[in-house]
C-alpha cells in the first residue's frame, strides 16, 4: 500500500499572489479544503488551508495580528504555511496514516524532489479504509475470537472453505492478552447458517453484547 | 352515465325477478342493487358470505361486468382461446400475452375498449360476430364486450363477501413450488406449502379472492432486468445448475419458470386492484425478489418482484406515483438500486442495521441519487429491535414520508423474517409490528390511494413464524384483525 496509486492526481491549486478571496472561492467551488501552494513548474511552496482562511479573516475582522496597511486584499503568501510536512509517493499509507493523527492535519502534498504530483488527504485514507474492509461491499460480518496462535487463524480458514461461503475480507487484531479478533465478511445471506456451523466446531462467535462495552 | 338507485327496501313496493330481467332492462341497475341488498341482508343474518350461480345465456358482458366468472377454469381457459381465435380471424393488433394475462370475465369485459369491432344482432337481440340471414343490424363495441354479446352460454358464480370489511386477493399457484433449492436451504418451497395449508385451515380460502399469476411480457421484465441476465438464468436453470450467480441463489429447473411466474404474479395482484376486482392483493409468490438488480442475483432472489410490479403499474395502468415500502429484515438493495434515480417511485426500507446484517447496505446516508435524491428513505434498526423499536420508526419516519409522497399504489415486500423467531437475523419482533404496520399502510392507503395496495412477500424462514406472521397480515388486510390504532403504542 503506496501512497502513489492512492493519492488524488487531478489537483486544484493556488499561486502565492493570489488573493484570499480567490482561495476561498477555488475551496467553495470544488468543495474541499486545503489548496497546495505552487510557482512555475509546480513548484510547490505552501499549502493553504479554509482554516488559514478563516483564522485571517476573523483577525482581519478582531484587529488580532497587524495586517499592515488596511484595505489592502491579503495575498495567499501571506497566510500560508509554509513548514510542509510531505509525502513522496513511494511512501506508505501507514506513513500518511501515522502524519496525519499524529500532526493533527489533513492533508499531505505528494511531491518529487520540490515538485508536486498529488495530494493525500484524510478522506482519501477513509476511503482506502472501505474498500479494504468491503464495507460497503454486499456481505456481513463475523466476528470470531480466537487463541493466538496461527494454527487457530488457518483452523478457522479451513471451517470457512468447508462451506463453500465467499469470504469478502478478513482482518485479523490483537485481542486480549492471548487472543486474535477475526473479523470475517462474508457474502451470503444466510449467516446464521455459518455462525452455527462455526460454533458447532468449536469457534467462539462474537455476540453483539461483546462488542457494546469498551472502545 | 345511469346511477344505480339503492334498491327500495319497503315491502310490497316493487318486486324484481332475477330471470325475468330481459336484454332491453339490463342496464336499470336492478339486479345491482339486489346484490347490494342480499349483501347487507344476509350479513345481518349473520351469513359470511354467499355465492349466487346462473347459466348465463342472455346479459354476459353485464354479468361479467358484475363480477360474474366462469365456474370453473376450463370453462375460462376455453373463452380466452375463443378470444384469441376471434382477434386471429379479424387480424387485429392484439399480442397473445394480452389475452394470456386475462384472468376472470370481468377483465375480459374491459378489454381493449379501444378497439372497436362490428358485430350483429338479430330481431331476437342476441348477437353474433358474423352477418348472416337473422343477424344483419351492424354495431360496432369494444372488442371485451363485443367478444361477450357474442360468446356461447356459459355457467358462471359470483361471490358476495359479507364478513371482511375490505376484499383481498391472494395470488398463489402450485407452480411457486417448481423453485427448489438444495436440502437445508432456507427458501424452501415448504414456506409456501405451509402457508397454504395455513390458509386452508384458517378457513381464509372461502373470503379471499384467488388471482391466477401468469407469465408476464418478456419486455415488461426488461424494463426491470438486463435481457443477457435473464437469458442466463434461463440458461442456468434449464441445464441443470444447482445455483445461479452466487451459492446462496440454489436453483433446479423449474426456478426460471416460477421466477417469471412470481413477477407475473404481482401484475395479476396490480390488475385486480385497477379493475376493483379486490381492494388490496397479498401475493403469496416465491422465489422473493427484493435483492434482485438489474443484472444480479442474490439473496435468494432472481427477478425483482415488486420492481416488475411498480414498472408494469406505470406502463399498463399510467400510474405516476408508486411508494414501496420494505419491512422485510435485510435491506432491499436490488429494489432501491433500480429506483434510485427515479424521483416518482419513493422506496423506504426498515430493517437490521446493514453493520449487523446482510447484504450490509441501506445506511441512513443512502437517500437516492440525481433527480430521485431524497425518494430513498431507509430506517435501519439495531440489532434486537422489537415491536416498541419497529412500530416507533415506523410512526416517526415512515408514516409522514407516505403523507409526503401522496402515492397511488403502495407496495409491499412484505418480508416475516424480523420476528424474533426467525433465525436468519436478529430483531426480535411479532405478529403485532405486522399487524400494525399493516393496519397503518391500509388507512394511508384509504387517505391517498382508494386503499390500493399489492403485497408482496419475500423473506421469512422460520414456518411457524413466516405462517403466523403472514396470516395476520392478510387477515388485516381484509380488515379484520385488532382494534382501530392510529398511534405508536408506548
Amino acid at each position: 500500500m503506496f501512497v502513489g496509486p492512492r493519492m488524488k492526481r487531478d489537483l486544484v491549486t493556488v499561486t502565492p499572489g493570489a488573493t484570499l478571496e480567490a482561495a476561498a472561492r477555488l475551496l467553495t467551488a470544488h468543495r474541499i479544503h486545503h489548496l497546495p501552494v505552487v510557482e512555475e513548474g509546480n513548484r510547490l511552496v505552501g499549502i493553504v488551508s479554509d482554516t488559514d482562511l478563516r483564522r485571517a479573516t476573523l483577525d482581519g475582522m478582531f484587529g488580532g495580528a497587524d495586517s499592515g496597511d488596511s484595505g489592502r486584499p491579503l495575498r495567499v503568501e501571506e497566510i500560508m504555511t509554509r513548514e510542509l510536512v510531505t509525502l513522496s509517493p513511494g511512501d506508505t499509507l501507514d506513513d500518511a496514516m501515522l502524519v496525519l493523527s499524529r500532526q493533527r492535519i489533513g492533508a499531505l502534498p505528494v511531491v518529487e524532489g520540490d515538485r508536486l504530483v498529488g495530494i493525500v488527504t484524510k478522506a482519501d485514507i477513509l476511503t482506502a479504509l472501505l474498500s479494504t474492509l468491503d464495507i460497503e461491499g454486499l456481505g456481513v460480518r463475523i466476528e470470531v475470537v480466537l487463541r493466538r496462535d496461527v494454527k487457530e487463524v488457518a483452523r478457522l480458514a479451513a471451517a470457512l472453505a468447508d462451506q463453500d461461503v465467499e469470504v469478502r475480507s478478513l482482518v485479523l487484531a490483537l485481542h486480549g492478552a492471548d487472543g486474535y479478533a477475526a473479523f470475517v465478511r462474508v457474502a451470503t445471506i444466510d449467516v446464521a447458517s455459518v455462525r452455527d456451523r462455526l460454533r458447532g466446531k468449536g469457534f467462539a462467535v462474537g455476540e453483539l453484547s461483546d462488542f457494546y462495552e469498551g472502545g | 352515465m345511469f346511477r344505480f338507485l339503492p334498491f327500495p327496501r319497503r315491502p310490497g313496493h316493487r318486486i324484481v325477478y332475477i330471470e325475468g330481467i330481459s336484454l332491453s332492462a339490463q342496464s336499470t341497475g336492478y339486479a345491482s342493487s339486489l346484490f347490494r341488498h342480499y349483501e347487507r341482508f344476509f350479513h345481518d343474518l349473520g351469513f359470511h358470505r354467499f355465492r349466487l350461480k346462473a347459466s348465463l345465456s342472455v346479459g354476459k358482458y353485464y354479468w361479467a361486468k358484475e363480477g360474474f366468472d366462469c365456474a370453473d377454469r376450463k370453462q375460462f381457459g376455453e373463452m380466452r382461446e375463443n378470444l384469441q381465435a376471434l382477434v386471429r380471424g379479424l387480424h387485429l393488433p392484439v399480442e397473445e400475452q394480452e389475452i394470456r394475462r386475462l384472468n376472470h370475465a370481468s377483465t375480459v369485459a374491459a378489454f381493449r375498449r379501444d378497439l372497436l369491432i362490428p358485430v350483429y344482432r338479430n330481431p331476437d337481440g342476441y348477437y353474433a360476430t358474423v352477418r348472416d340471414a337473422s343477424h344483419t343490424e351492424e354495431f360496432r363495441f369494444p372488442l371485451g364486450k363485443a367478444f361477450l354479446l357474442c360468446s356461447d352460454p356459459w355457467d358462471g358464480y359470483k361471490v358476495i363477501y359479507t364478513d371482511t370489511p375490505r376484499r383481498t386477493g391472494l395470488v398463489w399457484s402450485e407452480r411457486f413450488l417448481d423453485h427448489e433449492t438444495r436440502p437445508g436451504h432456507p427458501e424452501s418451497p415448504k414456506r409456501m406449502e405451509a402457508l397454504l395449508a395455513a390458509i386452508r385451515e384458517e378457513g381464509l380460502r372461502e373470503s379471499l379472492i384467488f388471482l391466477e399469476p401468469y407469465i408476464p411480457a418478456m419486455e415488461s421484465l426488461h424494463a426491470v432486468h438486463d435481457p443477457a441476465y435473464l437469458e442466463s438464468f434461463r440458461e442456468a436453470a434449464s441445464r441443470g445448475d444447482r445455483h445461479f450467480a452466487v451459492r446462496d441463489c440454489a436453483i433446479s429447473e423449474g426456478s426460471y419458470g416460477a421466477a417469471l411466474l412470481a413477477a407475473g404474479g404481482v401484475m395479476a395482484g396490480i390488475d385486480a386492484v385497477f379493475s376493483d376486482r379486490s381492494d388490496n392483493v397479498f401475493c403469496a409468490v416465491r422465489p422473493p425478489g427484493h435483492h434482485a438488480g438489474r443484472s444480479s442475483a442474490m439473496g435468494f432472489c432472481f427477478v425483482n418482484n415488486v420492481a416488475a410490479g411498480a414498472r408494469y403499474a406505470r406502463s399498463a395502468y399510467g400510474v405516476e406515483r408508486i411508494y414501496i415500502l420494505d419491512w422485510d429484515v435485510h435491506h432491499g438493495n436490488g429494489t432501491q438500486a433500480l429506483f434510485e434515480e427515479d424521483p416518482l417511485t419513493f422506496f423506504c426500507s426498515l430493517h437490521e442495521h446493514p453493520s449487523f446484517c446482510y447484504p450490509g447496505t441501506g445506511r441512513r446516508l443512502e437517500r437516492g441519487k440525481g433527480p430521485g435524491l431524497g425518494g430513498t428513505l431507509n430506517v435501519p434498526l439495531a440489532p434486537h429491535a422489537g415491536d416498541r423499536e419497529m412500530i416507533e420508526a415506523f410512526e416517526r419516519e415512515v408514516v409522514p414520508s407516505i403523507d409526503a409522497f401522496r402515492p397511488e399504489l403502495i407496495l409491499l415486500s412484505a418480508g416475516f423474517d424480523a420476528h424474533r423467531d426467525d433465525p436468519i437475523a436478529g430483531l426480535e419482533c411479532t405478529e403485532d409490528a405486522y399487524i400494525h404496520m399493516t393496519r397503518r399502510v391500509l388507512e394511508l392507503a384509504d387517505r391517498h390511494c382508494e386503499g390500493r395496495v399489492v403485497s408482496v412477500l419475500e423473506g421469512g424462514y422460520r414456518t411457524e413464524s413466516l405462517v403466523s406472521s403472514a396470516i395476520a397480515h392478510i387477515k388485516t388486510l381484509q380488515g379484520r384483525e385488532g382494534s382501530p390504532c392510529s398511534s405508536a403504542r408506548g
